[in-house]
């Protein structure tokens, strides 16, 4: 409310300031920015700088993420058993001056394994071990560099990995010469970078600013920007005065008021990229109510899916209300799932609740996490299920989750949109050992209990199968069981990742995979 | 019955009594600091807040949980990491914070200038306003002035701090342009000038950077004000009681009678005998200020140390916790020590 007054107040008269002509400045909230390195930190605000100091063997065309494109790979081939070839291209340097070989990509992806960190999952699921990781990746000569597989897995899965900022090449000589006590550079590039991308990392001041510079000898177009600047900007609505000011390119961390707020600003464009994951409302199956199947069905009809989007997701997600995302492969049109009470009390009365029960509803206070949960909440009311509302914060609540502690849930899944039908089923159903000391923690599925065998061998099959086409109808079928069986999360809305940007921007890439690389924007005047 | 003996032994048990004196204050000392690092931790781990989920994300497999559990020594006994802790601490070693990655004594070296910087700016706005405006209403005693002073006060005690942060931005950053948005300085003056003090305002000045110094000041001035207008409301309340009640003693009253005039005996009897009171309450609010405005830090993209402390404590990170609330309690024992002084320079009766 206060945001909005003074968004009006600020709307009528800002003096007009202006960005330098060959500088790019952000506005970020930097505090979930802990480190930079590809191994470990792959969250939002780290993504966004990575992409641009590194450089990976291949990328993704924002505007068409099926394709898979080449950059430090110039060339590279899928044999049939599923090993990639990749050939470096010519005259890639890195920072250091020092060029980039077949050897440094090689140690660089065998490092996000050995590592350990949260880069090393993926490595982990296509079974890659620390033992056998340096025989399957490794460099035949000087530009040349293979990929065999440990365990099969579709190369289409493996490419869209290796075009995140976990797939960055790193230089190999400068990192090891940092490193210390086996880390493999771990400590020492949490801070700082050791890449060949179209910019350089002039400076990091935790919370305060970072700085990259343009990489002038850059083997691929050099940046029109000399310069790019990401400020702390922790407060949304100084963000914002400071944008609709001119003082500021892009917005990345505002909230829903003040983007709403900023459409009326002639000089602000609002930019709502659909990304990867989902916001749901989830159940336990170790709860024997809402473990039955009759009973999640019902709950299904007494959600308001359209109501919920339209006014608290316009700056957070949009409707959607499937397991596997659109536009990926295997995508299916969206389920049809509305509210409906009256379908939704007589479900319950067959399933035997002709009362309703009473459980308890775990979220995060942040928006629009308790907003989703009070409207769910009030529409579950009118049916005879009474939810009482826990708060807490993303680490309280993911950790009783991860215990298997909880009875509803509403919550958010995935990150950057990896355009996979694999990522977001691997969690959401996949399930492959359902007793409570397997520790699945990494799985949806097996915090909530969920575990049906047949979808779990379509999932290993749609990893295993290389044939495109053939995966399609393996993840079709899966989702038909999973419908079935009726899963215990409930997809409400797909994730979206606004920003504000000037309209002096040419070129600003809005990337679902976060992978934005600011070497192609360029400004109006 | 200790002058004498002061006297007969110049150097023995009188200088004995005051080395005793002064390690039993250290002893204090230390068993302050000590309490105040066993506390900081239990309540710390016994926080329902993980802190590595904070490092591993939400979706992380349990293999990676370990891992990183184990390296962070949180799979250990509390004892033993108590131990552990307290151990490193005797040695100065305050660990590597989550939050970034670097040492937390490099952290704090960096945050902390930047809050003692606006601290200091604060206090001397909030005193030098205070002082004077709480004076002029305790003189004026009923008429306008001290109604207006009230109001101001009021006001000042009752506006929340943030929002006159973004409605003071709003005015003078967006509409008149006076002052900058955020941070401590224009982008383009950032690493102009060496870090010597890490206070921007004392580098620029010493690199003789007038452009980089007004940038700071532009910058400093309005987060500065802001927090100084809820400094001069308590100081000027405060000065207005003790000086109420100097002012009502007879003394006051004989100096009138004696013909002394009235500024003179307001400024030089009454308000000396003050000194002591607001010396305590102006060394108070600026031990509040060095914890750090965490609200008026995050408003203005201050890099300072309050939104560090938060920041810390939100995602559990107990190195930088420990060491800040250490660095807490440094300041306010040294803000006594230093106000002890004072009394003695200003009231001869505490010598």
């Amino acid at each position: 409310m206060m945001s909005w007054s003074l968004g009006v107040l600020a709307a009528a008269g800002a003096a007009a300031a202006r960005t330098p002509r060959d500088q790019l400045i952000i506005g970020m909230n930097m505090s979930n920015m802990l480190g930079l390195d590809t191994a470990e930190y792959t969250q939002f605000e780290p993504s966004h700088v990575q992409a641009n100091v590194y450089d990976q063997l291949v990328t993704k065309d924002p505007a068409n993420l099926r394709e898979t494109l080449p950059l430090l790979a110039g060339r590279f081939e899928v044999g049939a058993d599923g090993t990639i070839t990749f050939t470096l291209r010519e005259g890639a340097r890195f920072h250091s001056g020092r060029p980039v070989t077949a050897e440094d990509a090689a140690w660089s992806l065998r490092r996000a394994r050995l590592v350990n960190k949260s880069a090393s999952n993926q490595w982990k699921s296509w079974g890659y071990t620390a033992e056998n990781v340096a025989e399957k990746v490794r460099a035949l000569d000087a530009r040349t560099l293979v990929l065999e597989p440990a365990t099969p897995v579709a190369p289409a899965l493996k490419l869209v990995y290796l075009a995140q900022a976990s797939g960055s090449i790193l230089d190999k000589e400068t990192v090891l010469a940092n490193e210390k006590g086996g880390d493999l550079g771990n400590a020492w590039l949490s801070t700082n970078a050791a890449g060949s991308g179209p910019f350089k990392l002039n400076r990091w001041t935790p919370n305060d600013i970072l700085i990259l510079d343009r990489n002038d000898a850059y083997w691929g177009e050099v940046a029109k920007m000399r310069r790019v600047v990401v400020r702390h900007i922790p407060e949304s609505s100084n963000q914002r005065l400071q944008l609709e000011k001119g003082d500021l390119d892009v917005g990345y961390t505002l909230s829903g008021a003040d983007f709403d707020g900023l459409e009326r600003s002639p000089n602000v464009v609002i930019e709502r990229v659909a990304g990867g994951g989902f916001y749901y409302f989830s159940v336990s199956m170790k709860d024997p109510d809402l473990g039955k199947r009759d009973v999640r069905e019902a709950l299904r009809w007494c959600i308001d899916y359209e109501g919920i989007n339209q006014s608290v997701m316009r700056n957070y997600g949009i409707l959607w209300r499937r397991q596997v995302l659109p536009d990926v492969v295997g995508s299916l049109p969206d389920l049809d799932y509305r509210l409906d009470i009256e379908k939704c009390r007589a479900g319950l009365a067959a399933a035997g609740y002709p009362n309703g029960f009473k459980k308890t509803l775990r979220t995060l206070s942040a928006p629009p996490f308790a907003e989703i949960a009070t409207a769910v909440q009030a529409t579950m009311a009118k049916a005879g299920v009474e939810l009482t509302i826990l708060p807490g914060n993303g680490e309280q609540v993911y950790g009783f989750m991860r215990n298997r502690d909880f009875e509803t849930l509403v919550g958010r899944s995935g990150g950057g949109l990896v355009p996979d039908p694999h990522d977001t089923l691997r969690s959401n159903a996949h399930n492959w050992d359902n007793r409570d000391e397997a520790k699945l923690t990494g799985q949806l599925a097996w915090r909530a209990s969920w575990y049906v065998p047949e979808v779990n061998r379509l999932i290993e099959a749609g990893v295993a199968e290389t044939d495109q086409e053939k995966r399609r109808v393996i993840y079709e079928e899966a989702q038909g069981l999973i419908e079935q069986a009726v899963p215990f999360v409930f997809p409400i809305s797909q994730r979206v990742d606004p920003f504000a940007r000037s309209t002096r921007l040419i070129g600003y890439p809005a990337d679902p995979t976060w992978m934005v690389r600011w070497e192609v924007v360029s400004k109006a005047d | 019955m200790a002058a004498p003996l002061r006297l007969a032994f110049p150097g023995g048990a009188g200088l004995r009594r005051r080395a005793s004196g002064a390690l039993g204050h250290v002893g204090g000392i230390a068993v302050t600091l000590f309490m105040l690092v066993a506390l900081t931790f239990v309540i710390g781990r016994l926080l329902p807040i993980d802190p590595v989920l904070s490092v591993v994300g939400s979706d992380a497999d349990q293999a990676t949980y370990d891992q990183v559990r184990r390296e962070l020594g949180l799979d250990r006994p509390l004892v033993e990491q108590f131990a552990i802790f307290a151990g490193s601490i005797l040695s100065l070693d305050f660990g590597t914070a989550l939050l970034t990655d670097r040492p937390v004594l490099e952290d704090l070296a960096r945050v902390f200038p930047a809050t003692i910087e606006l601290a200091t700016v604060t206090i001397l706005l909030g005193a030098g306003i205070g002082v004077p405006l709480g004076i002029a209403a305790a003189v004026n005693r009923g008429r306008l002035p001290d109604h207006l002073v009230r109001v101001l006060s009021l006001l000042g005690y009752s506006t929340p701090i943030f929002w006159l942060g973004l409605l003071g931005l709003l005015v003078f950053y967006a509409r008149l342009g006076w002052v900058g948005g955020s941070g401590r300085v224009e982008l383009y003056y950032v690493d102009i000038v060496p870090e010597r003090t890490g206070l921007l305002l004392v580098d620029a000045l010493l690199a003789r950077d007038l452009e980089v110094f007004w940038s700071a000041v532009r910058h400093i001035v309005l987060p500065a004000s802001v927090l100084g207008y809820a400094a001069v409301a308590y100081i000027s309340r405060m000065t207005r009681s003790f000086m109420l009640e100097q002012l009502g003693q007879e003394y006051v009253v004989a100096a009138r009678a004696k013909g002394v005039p009235y500024r003179a005996v307001v400024w030089r009897h009454a308000f000396k005998n003050i000194r002591v009171q607001v010396v305590t309450i102006v060394a108070l609010s600026y031990g509040g200020m060095l914890e750090g405005a965490v609200l008026i830090e995050t408003v203005f993209g201050w890099p300072g140390f309050g939104q560090y402390l938060t920041n810390a404590l939100l995602i559990g990170d107990m190195n930088a916790v420990v060491a800040s609330t250490l660095l807490v309690g440094l300041i306010f024992i040294a803000l006594n020590v230093l106000a002890d002084l004072l009394y003695r320079v200003f009231d001869p009766r505490t010598r």
